[in-house]
């Protein structure tokens, strides 16, 4: 198609991109990522090339097959895949990531529609599909472990938080995702009231409804929380897009983490809990539009 | 702190021409030939050959009349006029100063003095029409966020404030000043000092802040239903109209290109290339030059001339003008939502646009959308939002249109 220049307004573009974007999403992510080969050795380097190349694959493959545009230069698989390999435990053989990587770009993402029109997180969901098909292969952290039998783990706080400790490779140093997130939201990629409000209803209610006092950190710290309230609850396209809705949509999401931790639906809950809320974004946003416009025309709207 | 409207975007993140706002205003000569264009409904009322008086009634066009703006010899009277200037300052008899006082005069005297001088508003609607047509409007707002002018005349400006107040009726008048113009919004607040009725309001530089609806709800806190919103220009225009019976003859232009910009008094119908010359810009090949702002204006040649409406030009190179592509992807990520001033959702109307889902995107409010483009700007997927929602709003009315005319037809 040819380009369309200066016909009319506007004249000038910010110069945001989705590439752009996805580019500072995977900038966010190095230090996670460095910390998890550092941390797990070269498997985990293994595990994110892996998935890395088989969703750019995917989503390269499907959309030239369908003769659609191929728009793996935005970067969008690339983010997809680090996401799926942040959530796998080393121990976690090599063919997970390409399961979970076929499962999250072609059916969840391209056979949604693509970038922008995909209900559910791609690779949460990819996640999920692998720990649902390889249980057995894909231990928890033990920290999620101990928590939901009402014990505390073996290491301290301090290490839950730093990152040395076990669990999936991504997850483990709430530290270094908190980095990236700061970093994401001085970008303004995010929108930091969706991992404060999602955190933060985690910590609230288990102030409220505690096990142990001292379990309240080690909730916090362990399992894919922070992963999932920095990088996962604030993917754009699965979230709503209204202000009051994302917060809406966190404190929902972190309520539904704590039920499932709590009453036993799933040790983590984090992946579970965001899925479920991806399923009610586009509600959220109609129920908490800005400017509540009457039906018919519009124009007799009130303010 | 200065109020700050929702949404809408920082004024210096997107318009070349802020470096002018508050610079001192330059009068140019004008130049040796004028050029007026008229509209479709036109009666030129002088040929070729005769000579005019500045001043001088030479055409009418949607009940607004149009007047020479220097005296000289018409050399063309087709679907413009040109006039050759002959540097005399001859004025047209029909000038006529108003001796009385402003307390003196008759509303219906104002209106008609608005109408023989021509006085049109920035959007180009006559002045007499709109004071006539206002019925219990409750403020006069005169707006300086986008309207230059604050700079050169406080004094025009508030007197010519007090005459439309006078005339509508109205017993509030607020000047509404961006926060980039502080100079010019102390002055103005000096000359407002002396006057219990009209008051100074400065608001953050915000675009589109200068459109009326959002003028309106800075001003009373409500949804805009009777407000009188002006440019200060035009308050200046209709203090010199009343005084001096003069008509517009002169517009304030802001200029720019990079670096360079100037805010400039030049007489209407000057053309854009002498302008720009006059400035010290160059226009290179492949530049573009766009009038009335750079997310809501029009691309123009330097063929063309100032109007009555010409409020900046800039100057961008090739390079810099946005390219759109052919294709777009929306990642729904609410930028446009934070974006819009009128608080709509523009990625959902746009998907139910795209959809064909026509009940669903004009429920979503697809008819209030002002067409201030902000949100194209910011869209990182480069979705043309602003544009596929308003030529769906004009579809639909033209199909509104069409459907009454046809059930009139029938019945």
């Amino acid at each position: 198609m040819n380009a369309i220049k200066a016909d009319g307004a506007p004249f000038i573009k910010s110069p945001e991109t989705v590439r752009a974007m996805m580019a500072d999403v995977v900038t966010a992510m190095i230090p996670a990522a460095v910390w998890a080969v550092w941390r797990f050795g070269a498997k985990a380097l293994l595990l994110m090339a892996l998935s890395v190349s088989t969703s750019v694959l995917c989503e390269g493959v499907f959309e030239y097959i369908a003769k659609k545009r191929v728009t793996v230069g935005d970067l969008s698989a690339v983010v997809t895949g680090m996401f799926i390999a942040f959530g796998l435990p080393v121990e976690a053989p090599w063919y997970v990531p390409v399961f979970a990587s076929v499962f999250a770009i072609i059916i969840v993402k391209c056979a949604f529609g693509g970038l922008g029109a995909n209900v559910f997180n791609p690779a949460l969901a990819g996640v999920v599909f692998v720990r649902l098909c390889f249980r057995s292969r894909l231990p928890y952290s033990s920290a999620l472990t101990a928590l939901a039998v009402g014990k505390l783990p073996e290491y301290s706080v301090y290490d839950a938080a730093v990152g040395l400790t076990d669990g999936a490779i991504g997850e483990v140093s709430a530290m270094l995702l908190t980095v990236g997130g700061l970093y994401l939201i001085a970008r303004s990629v995010i929108d930091w009231r969706v991992p404060v409000l999602f955190v933060g209803t985690v910590a609230a209610l288990s102030v409220l409804f505690p096990q142990n006092a001292a379990y309240i950190l080690y909730e916090l710290f362990s399992g894919s929380l922070f992963l999932g309230a920095v990088f996962m609850a604030t993917d754009p396209t699965t979230t709503p897009v209204t202000g009051v809705g994302r917060c809406v949509f966190a404190v929902g999401a972190g309520a539904l983490t704590y039920v499932m931790r709590r009453f036993g639906g799933d040790l983590d809950g984090v992946a579970y809990a965001i899925l479920a809320m991806n399923m009610l974004s586009g509600t959220i946003d109609r129920i908490a539009a800005p400017r509540q416009v009457r039906s018919g025309t519009g124009t007799e709207a009130g303010k | 702190m200065a109020y700050a409207m929702h949404g809408g975007i920082q004024y210096e993140y997107i318009d070349a021409m802020r470096a002018a706002r508050g610079a001192d205003v330059t009068d140019m000569a004008p130049p040796a030939s004028l050029v007026l264009t008229l509209p479709e409904n036109k009666r030129v009322l002088v040929r070729v050959g005769d000579r005019v008086l500045r001043g001088q009634v030479i055409a009418e066009a949607d009940g607004i009349l149009l007047h020479a703006p220097e005296a000289g010899f018409v050399s063309e009277a087709m679907d413009a006029i040109r006039i050759e200037c002959d540097g005399t300052d001859e004025t047209a008899a029909t000038v006529v100063k108003t001796n009385k006082r402003l307390q003196d005069c008759t509303r219906e005297e104002i209106i008609e003095k608005l109408r023989v001088c021509g006085v049109a508003d920035s959007d180009g609607v006559a002045m007499a029409d709109r004071v006539e047509g206002a019925d219990g409007a409750s403020v006069l707002i005169a707006e300086c966020v986008d309207d230059i002018a604050a700079s050169s005349s406080p004094a025009s400006i508030v007197n010519g404030m007090k005459i439309l107040m006078f005339a509508l009726g109205v017993r509030q008048g607020v000047v509404v000043c961006g926060d980039d113009i502080i100079d010019a919004a102390k002055k103005l607040s000096e000359v407002c000092a002396k006057s219990k009725l009209i008051k100074v309001a400065t608001v953050r530089a915000k675009y589109p802040q200068a459109d009326k609806k959002r003028l309106a709800y800075a001003v009373t806190g409500r949804r805009a239903s009777n407000e009188f919103v002006v440019s200060a220009q035009t308050c200046a225009a209709v203090y010199d109209a009343f005084v001096t019976g003069m008509p517009q003859t002169r517009r304030i232009v802001s200029v720019t290109k990079g670096k360079i910009s100037k805010n400039i008094r030049a007489a209407i119908g000057t053309g854009f290339a002498e302008l720009l010359k006059f400035a010290g810009i160059e226009v290179d090949d492949g530049d573009v030059i766009i009038e009335g702002g750079l997310l809501c204006g029009r691309r123009v040649s330097p063929g063309d001339a100032v109007g009555k409406t010409t409020r900046s030009l800039v100057v961008l190179r090739s390079d810099d003008v946005y390219e759109r592509r052919g294709a777009d992807v929306c990642i729904r990520c609410g930028r446009c939502v934070s974006a819009c001033p009128e608080k709509l959702l523009p990625n959902y109307i746009v998907s139910y646009i795209r959809d064909g889902k026509e009940h669903a995107a004009l429920s979503r409010g697809a008819l209030d959308c002002d067409g201030c483009g902000v949100c194209s700007y910011v869209c990182p997927g480069g979705v043309p939002i602003a544009d596929i929602i308003t030529g769906f709003a004009k579809n639909h009315a033209r199909e509104v249109g069409s459907e009454a005319q046809n059930e009139r037809d029938k019945g």
